[in-house]
């Protein structure tokens, strides 16, 4: 009964985030069906955890009753607003051509890879649900806040002034301990089991998001290739089972980043409105979302330079990806600030980060680069996915070094530069910095880095299977 | 671009197709060079190795589900931690996963000569503990161990309980103010800033049996103590609490 209530809370973050999906967007017909599921999850978590935030600062506690009150409340707007939109909710993708003919080998693999999907989810999942809350990281540090935000709103709880838990990082965001939160006040009240409903939930989200939001781009079999070949890597897998923060990250970098790349292929608004959304919750989910959002900013000021006679398109597309997000999670960042100013707590790299400090610490770069490359290389975690990423990169220079698909190689790289200048300011043991958080620093971009070959893959014509959508119909100039 | 056959022109401010669905850059039709032609069969190769490779998971994922099923929650979370026996304990931990292996390699050069001496099992002393073990799966894991404990004792504290530490352990430190919350675990009676292992040994306070009365007085209930059983938690409450060594 305990296992159900859990599950029904997961139902509503769907639920939310379908509502929230049926506002954002003018054409749902634009996406697959397994998109929209998985779009849905994220955009769910994104607006319930932000309420839920605000709420907990106006002093409420986290109840079943908000986000049911939420999901109501978005269901009518939606309903009265876009009406005449919901249909096509579950209608199917438009499809500009016939699709042609498949040959049987690749209907066989088509098969075959569902398969293989649905069956290594189930497992993975399984596992998961059978083993308890445990991972040290996920324990100390999210479940801790979990529990916090379960009992009392962050307005009155000392939790986030208490240098004795400093260990845990108080001024770490909060969107993944109010999704355990959220669970836990479904089913009565913390436990380690229960809570674990959101491993398979993540999961399943991550899957159909990106496979949905590929076939965007991809006849059928290549979307499940590569959604075969990002589900098939260990790390990722481990992390998620876990109910590490960093795959909720990495899911929101991914999306964000693949809302930016299709607006730039298509303009469309909804394109905006779905990558703000993201935006927000990267922020709101690890402090690396930061350095995401400073990687999105030097790539807008990029497509300025590109596109910048397109005033009120490039207008909009900073609205959206930068005021946007910073607006959703203002208040978050106002709490962190007063708070780590009131503990006397601040970031181990605060004050660190200046030019100076970087050139005083540059005999680190070697080392730093050296021991990176064993987790580059680490077949237990990775099979070959580095290693075989440079080979493509190198062998395809000419395809991705213009716009946009630049864009998607800079959303992969700046990320990991500006991590790796961080590791050079911070005092930290370049051992003990690889050991804790270079597998980490990956994860968050494999997901996007797998959607970057599938392009790289496309554009460079490595899997040329017969298209499912046909070539590109003529367009007259408008 | 430039050998694309369907030439398409479109407006640079909207790549729109009739109906409003975007269009991407298509695939280029045409064939491709020999070069490029090498180029696609290596990486389609590279994408089915890769493939194959992660059905290793099914046997990973496969075995750790064996072992959890029909287990109570406690025995679960045990082998949920256990970095010896757990693969997704050692998960993305390279210095962990060397010393496994070299572990495991170490442990089944012993056993071999065990065998050859007629025993199936090596005695290993680990941290000044005497281990029997027949694979690397009964090496003792310091992590797992801290979970249960912790886990174990969490029902024996009453909700407004506030434990003191007064054993220098980071993992029960970090497990206990966790799993115990709302109730206070302290290492220290005064405010402390514990970040990191050495800002924890270097709040950490020990605090004699002479001192237990002080505690209560600062409102402590429980106290954890080791003893030559192991870790455990005495309630201060009792009239002989915390006092037995």
């Amino acid at each position: 009964m305990i296992i159900f209530r859990a599950w029904l809370a997961l139902a509503v973050v769907e639920w939310i985030g379908v509502a929230t999906l049926v506002l954002l967007c003018t054409d749902l017909r634009r996406w697959t069906f397994t998109a929209k599921l998985g779009v849905s999850f994220g955009l769910g978590l994104t607006v319930l955890t932000i309420t839920l935030f605000l709420a907990s600062l106006w002093g409420l506690r986290v109840v079943p009753s908000s986000g049911l009150v939420e999901g109501l409340i978005l269901t009518v707007v939606a309903v009265v607003v876009r009406r005449d939109k919901i249909k096509s909710l579950l209608a199917r993708r438009t499809v500009l051509l016939p699709q042609p003919d498949v040959p049987a080998w690749q209907r066989a693999l088509t098969s075959v890879l569902t398969i293989l999907l649905v069956i290594l989810c189930g497992v993975v999942s399984a596992t998961s649900l059978m083993e308890p809350l445990v991972e040290w990281d996920v324990v100390s540090s999210w479940s801790l806040k979990a529990e916090v935000l379960l009992r009392e709103p962050v307005v009155i709880s000392p939790y986030f002034k208490d240098t004795s838990k400093s260990y845990s990082n108080l001024e770490y965001p909060l969107l993944w301990p109010l999704a355990m939160a959220w669970i836990w006040s479904w089913t009565g009240a913390g436990d380690l089991e229960t809570v674990k409903v959101l491993a398979p939930g993540l999961l399943f989200a991550f899957v159909f998001a990106f496979y949905g939001l590929l076939r965007h781009f991809h006849p059928k079999t290549n979307a499940l290739l590569f959604t075969a070949l990002l589900i098939g890597l260990p790390y990722f897998l481990s992390q998620t089972s876990r109910l590490m923060a960093d795959p909720p990250l990495a899911y929101f970098v991914m999306t964000s980043f693949f809302f930016l790349y299709s607006w730039l292929n298509s303009h469309h608004p909804d394109d905006l409105r779905l990558g703000g959304f993201f935006v927000a919750a990267m922020l709101f989910t690890k402090s690396e979302g930061i350095m995401y959002f400073v990687t999105l900013f030097f790539i807008i000021c990029a497509v300025w330079i590109w596109r910048g006679r397109d005033f009120r398109h490039c207008l909009s597309m900073t609205f959206w990806f930068l005021l946007v997000p910073a607006t959703l999670t203002a208040a978050w960042f106002v709490f962190r600030t007063h708070n780590m100013n009131v503990a006397g707590e601040h970031s181990v790299y605060a004050g660190r980060l200046g030019p100076a400090v970087f050139f005083a610490n540059f005999h680190r770069v070697p080392e730093l680069l050296i021991s990176s490359l064993y987790f580059f290389g680490s077949l237990n975690d990775w099979f070959l996915f580095w290693p075989i990423l440079l080979v493509v990169l190198v062998s395809t220079v000419k395809h991705w070094i213009r716009p946009p698909l630049l864009f998607l190689f800079l959303a992969c790289l700046l990320p990991l530069l500006l991590k790796w200048y961080v590791f050079t300011v911070t005092t930290l043991s370049v051992e003990e910095l690889m050991e804790t958080t270079m597998p980490r620093m990956l994860l968050q971009d494999a997901p996007l880095c797998v959607f970057f070959l599938a392009e790289l893959s496309r554009s460079a014509r490595m899997l040329q299977f017969p298209p499912s959508r046909g070539p590109a119909p003529e367009v007259e100039k408008g | 671009m430039k050998k694309r056959k369907n030439k398409v022109s479109v407006s640079s401010a909207k790549r729109t197709g009739t109906d409003g669905s975007d269009v991407s850059p298509a695939p280029l039709d045409g064939q491709l060079s020999a070069k490029e032609n090498f180029r696609a069969w290596l990486f389609r190769l590279c994408l089915l190795i890769m493939l194959l490779w992660s059905t290793r998971n099914f046997l990973d994922y496969g075995d750790l589900l064996r072992q959890l099923l029909g287990k109570p929650m406690i025995e679960r979370g045990y082998i949920g931690s256990d970095e010896w026996r757990n693969f997704l304990a050692r998960s993305g931990r390279i210095a962990t996963q060397r010393a496994y292996a070299s572990a495991r390699t170490q442990i089944g050069e012993m056993l071999n000569q065990a065998r050859h001496e007629g025993r199936d099992s090596v005695t290993l002393r680990i941290n000044s503990r005497v281990v029997v073990a027949r694979s690397v799966d009964d090496l003792p894991s310091d992590v797992a161990e801290g979970w249960r404990w912790v886990v174990e004792q969490q029902s024996k504290l009453p909700p407004d309980a506030r434990v003191y530490l007064n054993v220098p352990s980071m993992q029960v430190y970090y497990y206990a103010t966790s799993l115990w919350y709302p109730r206070d675990v302290d290492v220290n009676w005064r405010p402390t800033i514990i970040r990191d292992v050495n800002t924890f040994l270097k709040s950490f306070e020990s605090v004699g049996p002479q001192q237990f009365n002080q505690l209560r007085m600062l409102g402590y209930t429980h106290i954890v103590v080791a003893t030559s059983q192991g870790i455990q938690l005495r309630d201060l409450r009792d009239s002989k609490g915390g006092t037995q060594e």
